[in-house]
């Protein structure tokens, strides 16, 4: 149970750290290391982890991979499309990372909670 | 592909120790001792504390060697001229260090990443410390191109400066992104680490790939040693290149890992393709020895395939929107490998190639369609592509004679030391053709493009990570000791000769590729002061430009604009008076740098002397006003507009 579920749970708590330190109460470089670090690793890996079971150095990998190439397609979709709103893209990020995280939950076989 | 020739011997202190207990009667009570407390084992304290112990001792060293260096005195050589012997000191211990770790003890990875992490933040990370100031001129320019996203959030491709940017933004889209969402400001409050994280990532990728196609814990960790050894391109700075030779990278490694080939064609497929038929039987027998029965095992199933390929065609999707050169690399080397028959999904590389052919033909059409007449230019004379990048070393200064050199003899040796590595492996009866093909691949580059004279730095840095990959079978130690020790030794000396010519390559040109506090300070009272609408006419475009702004002013370039225009060396006052007088621009400045003398000092490219001679000729001119100055950087307008705008 242990192990199926402690993913789920780093995803939501960073993902909501990243929503929290959004809101600019911390100083810079700690706002930069939580949401850089969501940014860098969680959306990616909230969708890693349920589609595969590779080891975790790949896995760990492609979740870097995906997460940055979510949050280009966010940006990008953002300035071609001219709806320039960056907290918008970063909530939008965190909703998917969360609802990734729920599914991981919810797929999870209820022999192993 | 790559098998593990013998097993490593397991250290003695795995051995089950021996129980008292399991005696039994008699010799149990004449063996019986009262039980004292174990005695500590030596030999495994040294083992699992050593690398500690150097890693603490190298850091130390190097922190407070390096912490006085006075950046402002660099010499021809660059960043080199100022480190004390102490930091090369502490540099080869830790590579030495690493070596005898990788060879002696592979089964300590978090020891192993340890070094190669220390490796590259001491070596990517020092400058950015010690500089204060971002490093490369170009790095300013995508600092630039990430604030216009911020400021107006969208892009114009048909701009007229760093247009290219705009039809390929992804990347500093990206960086918009991240900035606002951050708080950062501005991306030079972290540009500068960018060289410190993007070695880091590739590393990962490498480490990645080598495990694709090697169980041989040895061989990935050298190979990625080699590697950053041997990356002295420079394109880890904040760029797209950067983010998506990672991207690259991770698409190369999903490939070799989850879709090569685990068996030969048959000999009757080989007959139904026409070029192949008639060397059909040598063919066959080439991709035999190609296949490697002991090779990792990366069993898939087919949902996990489909999945695979899915994260394949969305990583890509931002190599296209990002940049010009990489998806080419990829897509080339995708299907290289599909011709030699070493992957399956045939449907996948082109996909690749609309997606690529969709982004020229919608997303940069623009710049194509300005750019179209030159590139099939460029395309025709392709002979010159390798000469362009090749520069004629005559005009350097001594010290960048020597450091060009360094670049080539380094390239060299590499090159050298990798075709020794496959022909080792051709001599075990192994040929590793996917491999082969991912080093081979990006020299098509060169028939297409001069890529603005760079081309022959994007093969070599594309081919890097294979060619490393060759390097580490060449000296791949068998495990029996005295010949270990003897490839340790060797691989430890050609480590270090290694590095020394990444030194020179590396940071042979910081002396103009660092910018002083007093350079920042002037680009900061031009860019932040200058109306839009004005003419910024620079000494080179080697100095922090066009990072704030930058659409709104026009740009032109003194060292460009010298070969074409004689009258700008005889008669400067009255040539440049002409230019900045005219009534489009509502402003005109002139700038010039420490950092742009210093690189017409080294390269010369224009006859040396020439910038040194227009900034005198300015200042004794009665034309000319000094509107900004400090001791690195002079700034000039027009006296009458200058006297006309004050108050």
């Amino acid at each position: 149970m242990r192990q199926r579920i402690t993913w789920p749970i780093i995803i939501i708590v960073s993902a909501l750290s990243a929503g929290l330190a959004s809101l600019g109460f911390l100083p810079t470089i700690l706002q930069f290391l939580i949401i850089g670090g969501f940014i860098l690793v969680i959306p990616g890996m909230a969708y890693i982890r349920l589609m595969l079971s590779t080891p975790s150095l790949t896995r760990f990998i492609l979740s870097v991979a995906l997460s940055l190439s979510l949050s280009t397609f966010v940006s990008m979709f953002m300035v071609l499309t001219h709806t320039w709103y960056p907290l918008g893209g970063l909530y939008f990020l965190i909703a998917i990372s969360i609802a990734g995280a729920a599914l991981q939950i919810i797929l999870a076989p209820r022999n192993q909670w | 592909m790559i098998r593990e020739m013998d097993r490593p011997t397991t250290a003695k202190s795995k051995a089950p120790p021996p129980s008292v207990t399991a005696h039994r009667g008699i010799r149990h009570l004449v063996q019986y001792r009262p039980k004292l407390p174990q005695g500590i084992d030596f030999t495994n304290l040294i083992r699992k504390t050593w690398p500690l112990v150097i890693l603490s001792a190298v850091l130390v060293t190097y922190v407070v060697s390096v912490w006085g260096a006075d950046v402002n005195h660099m010499t021809d050589f660059g960043f080199l001229s100022v480190l004390p012997p102490a930091a090369y000191a502490a540099l080869a211990v830790l590579i030495i260090s690493a070596c005898i770790l990788i060879f002696h003890q592979p089964e300590d990875s978090l020891f192993i990443f340890a070094f190669i992490f220390t490796l590259v933040l001491l070596v990517h990370g020092a400058p950015n410390v010690l500089y204060g100031t971002l490093r490369y001129s170009w790095s300013w320019k995508h600092v630039g191109m990430v604030d216009y996203i911020q400021d107006y959030g969208s892009i114009n491709p048909a701009i007229a400066y760093l247009g290219v940017y705009h039809n390929w933004p992804g990347f500093f889209a990206f960086g918009a992104f991240l900035t606002e969402i951050t708080g950062a400001q501005s991306a030079l409050n972290f540009a500068g680490w960018a060289p410190v994280f993007f070695n880091l990532i590739d590393i990962a990728a490498l480490l990645f790939i080598y495990s694709s196609l090697t169980t041989d814990r040895r061989v990935i960790w050298f190979a990625a040693l080699i590697f950053c050894l041997t990356n002295w391109v420079g394109q880890d700075y904040f760029s797209p290149q950067a983010m998506n030779y990672f991207f690259h990278l991770i698409i190369i490694g999903m490939i070799l890992k989850w879709f090569t080939v685990t068996s030969p064609p048959t000999l009757t497929v080989l007959h139904r393709i026409p070029i192949v038929r008639r060397f059909a039987v040598p063919i066959l027998r080439l991709l035999s020895r190609a296949i490697d029965s002991d090779a990792p095992v990366n069993a898939s199933t087919s949902t996990e395939r489909i999945i695979y390929q899915g994260i394949i065609v969305a990583v890509f999707g931002v190599i296209v929107v990002s940049h010009q050169i990489t998806p080419f690399m990829t897509i080339i080397t995708v299907f290289g490998l599909l011709l030699a028959r070493q992957i399956k999904p045939r449907l996948l590389p082109f996909i690749l190639l609309f997606m690529f052919v969709a982004w020229l033909m919608t997303g940069a059409r623009t710049y194509m369609q300005i750019q179209v007449s030159s590139m099939l230019r460029d395309l025709v004379q392709f002979g010159d592509h390798l000469t362009s990048t090749l520069h004629d070393t005559t005009t350097f200064s001594p010290g960048q004679v020597i450091v060009s050199a360094m670049v080539r003899g380094e390239t060299l040796a590499v090159v050298l030391l990798a075709v020794a590595g496959a022909f080792r492996r051709y001599r075990n009866r192994n040929i590793d053709v996917p491999i082969i093909i991912c080093v081979i691949a990006p020299f098509s580059a060169l028939l297409a493009s001069s890529y603005g004279g760079e081309i022959l730095f994007r093969v070599y840095f594309f081919a890097l990570p294979f060619l490393a990959l060759f390097i580490a079978l060449l000296i791949r130690p068998t495990f029996r000791l005295p010949q270990r020790w003897l490839m340790t030794v060797f691989a430890a000396v050609m480590s270090c000769m290694l590095f020394i010519g990444f030194l020179f390559a590396y940071y042979g040109k910081d002396q103009w590729n660092y910018f002083t506090p007093n350079e920042v300070a002037a680009s900061d009272y031009l860019f932040n002061n200058a109306p839009p609408g004005t003419l910024v006419i620079e000494g080179s475009r080697n100095y922090p430009s066009e990072y704030r702004n930058y659409s709104r002013f026009t740009y032109l370039m003194l060292s460009r604009e010298i070969p074409l225009d004689a009258k700008l060396v005889t008669d400067t006052t009255a040539t440049l008076a002409r230019w900045m007088s005219e009534s489009k621009y509502s402003a005109a400045f002139v700038i010039i740098s420490r950092s742009q003398i210093l690189e017409e000092h080294g390269l010369g490219e224009i006859p040396i002397g020439t910038l040194e001679n227009i900034k005198q000729t300015l200042l004794d001119s009665p034309l000319f006003r000094v509107v900004y100055r400090n001791d690195d950087v002079i700034i000039f307008r027009l006296a009458d507009k200058y006297d006309a705008a004050q108050p």
